[in-house]
């Protein structure tokens, strides 16, 4: 237990580059500071921020002007659920990225049920209820090229590949982050790479 | 938010240096978003704390909802009407299981359709399982319709989370045809056993559900229920099949033929995987049973959203003539979105929704 209580607490200002993951050197791992937060919960904002940066990056990417709700989320998810992170991973993000990626999917269901009822409701019968719901609300989102492109390519084979393209996870931390086996990451990327081939001939 | 085109991160793959340029660029977070975030989070941890203190920083940021206050949304009741559940559950925003609905999908004109190995099928158990629970709702409603030569009709299967099961049945543009009624559990047996298995290798996992609901089945003549046979003769029975599919491969058969026993197992399957649409772990059992069964053909897809489908096909010879059927699923939700056999096919529309509001 740290001496310093609430009444005292005096945290670090954010990092203005909030870009490097983990810990700096000489510094505690994420999980150390995960188990000092066990006790001392505000010790979390360390967490944050080491980590805000990248994650606001990531959800506002994938869902735009929601992802900064979205973020901070994230966080809030994930300070509720430190109990329950694995301590012997230094690194939190994959963690933090797992949570983030269930959270905009979640928002982007959200989006898409929400127009699905306002459709059935308007006209009276049980509207459209054929559409992939991530996908048309992310179409929107991340404008003609890449909905192009990543059109067909299913929702966990894509989460995989951006995690691997946009965050430069590897398949390890993807498997961690998503919470499948590597051997699963390994062919959902390969699946998505495949079809962002084949559909990438016609975007160009 | 506009394209990055500098190439951060540039991969040897052209496909991943493209996705890279084509990255929405995201402005630094701004100040204030950063202020309130972290605020509401040591808010949050002060609390989780015990203590009454909070960052100054907070008095700067308005109240911020919690997650779970914001998903706390109180949700009118619907009547127990059937056919009006899935407009009731849209209506007062309840959850989709992860995939579009089947009602008016054209899963059978995928896109694209690759034949690929059972192994996908284990691919999509384990994401089902995987997959993170929808949080809204306490029950997931399956509204099926069924059309044939018969006409159309269309049900619905409510399954609560705690375990409970409703079904009704109603006519389209008749209104309520019967309300939904607490059902007896004739599928548990089958659930559970495929509860059981869910990550089992697949042939294990087929000849565990064989022999925890089927092996007493296979003496019996086939679908009749004229008393139950003894293990004993269940296994005799067993071992004939057994040596009659041995002595088809030993004169050269084209392949593996269908046995009786994977005969039950897909009837069984089948069944079973509309009563599963409210458990990913039975549906993972079931899907690592059918892996399990040689004579299957797996083939991956997309339907016509661009959401990845897996169809499922086997050919039946229950009396020596050979029957046709398939399943489609959702390839990561493993959640059953059609079937099709005979003259008949039977679409699934799958929500999350609030059993009081359908119930009462």
């Amino acid at each position: 237990m740290r001496g310093r209580g609430p009444a005292s607490l005096t945290l670090p200002s954010p990092r203005e580059d909030g870009e490097a993951g983990g810990a700096a050197a000489g510094q505690p791992t994420d999980a150390q500071v995960i188990a000092e937060a066990l006790v001392e919960p505000q010790r979390f904002a360390v967490l944050f921020d080491r980590h805000w940066t990248r994650v606001h990056r990531y959800c506002i990417s994938r869902a735009g002007e929601a992802g900064e709700d979205l973020a901070a989320d994230t966080f809030r998810v994930g300070f509720e659920r430190r109990s329950a992170f694995d301590l012997s991973r230094p690194d939190a993000r994959p963690w933090l990225f797992g949570i983030a990626t269930n959270l905009v999917r979640s928002y982007l269901r959200g989006v898409e049920r929400g127009r699905r009822a306002t459709s059935r409701l308007s006209v009276g019968t049980q509207g459209d209820m054929t559409d992939d719901a991530i996908g048309r609300a992310e179409a929107e989102l991340l404008g003609p090229r890449l909905t192009a492109a990543l059109a067909g390519i299913g929702v966990g084979d894509r989460d995989a590949l951006i995690l691997h393209a946009w965050e430069a996870l590897t398949y390890e931390q993807i498997g961690e982050a998503l919470g499948i086996p590597v051997g699963t990451v390994r062919s959902r990327i390969h699946r998505a790479r495949a079809r962002l081939r084949h559909q990438l001939q016609d975007v160009r | 938010m506009t394209h990055d085109q500098k190439g951060p991160g540039m991969t040897t793959a052209p496909e991943l240096d493209w996705l890279v340029r084509e990255r929405p660029v995201v402005d630094p977070p701004r100040p204030d978003a950063t202020r309130r975030a972290r605020a509401d989070l040591l808010a949050l941890a002060n609390a989780g704390a015990g203590g009454s203190t909070i960052d100054a920083q907070r008095s700067e940021s308005p109240a911020v909802p919690t997650l779970t206050d914001r998903r706390t949304t109180r949700r009118r009741r619907a009547p127990l009407v059937v056919a009006a559940a899935a407009v009731a559950a849209a209506a007062v925003g309840v959850a989709s299981v992860g995939l579009p609905s089947t009602g008016n999908d054209t899963v059978d004109s995928a896109i694209s359709a690759d034949p690929v190995g059972a192994e996908v099928l284990v691919e999509t158990a384990e994401s089902a399982v995987a997959a993170p629970a929808d949080a809204e709702g306490d029950a997931t409603m399956s509204v099926h319709t069924t059309t044939s030569g018969a006409g159309t009709f269309t049900g619905a299967d409510l399954f609560l989370d705690d375990g409970r099961y409703f079904y009704g049945a109603a006519v389209e543009g008749q209104g309520p045809h019967g309300a939904l009624a607490e059902a007896d559990a004739s599928l548990q047996p089958v659930l559970d056993a495929a509860r059981a298995v869910a990550e089992l290798e697949p042939e294990a996992a087929r000849t565990s559900f064989f022999g925890s609901v089927l092996a007493g089945l296979q003496s019996r003549p086939p679908y009749t229920d004229d008393g139950a046979a003894s293990d004993a003769e269940a296994r005799a029975a067993a071992d004939v099949e057994a040596e009659r599919v041995a002595a088809q491969a030993a004169a050269g058969g084209d392949g593996p033929l269908p046995t009786r026993q994977d005969d039950l197992i897909w009837a069984t399957v089948i069944d079973a995987f509309a009563g599963a649409n409210g458990d990913a772990a039975v549906r993972a059992g079931l899907l690592r049973v059918l892996a399990g069964i040689e004579t299957i053909s797996v083939t991956e897809g997309t339907d016509d959203t661009g959401r990845p489908i897996v169809t499922i096909a086997n050919v039946q010879e229950p009396d020596g003539e050979p029957f046709g059927s398939s399943i489609v699923i959702d390839a990561e939700t493993g959640v059953l979105r059609s079937y099709t056999g005979g003259d008949a096919v039977i679409t699934y529309e799958v929500t999350r929704v609030i059993a009081a509001d359908v119930i009462g």
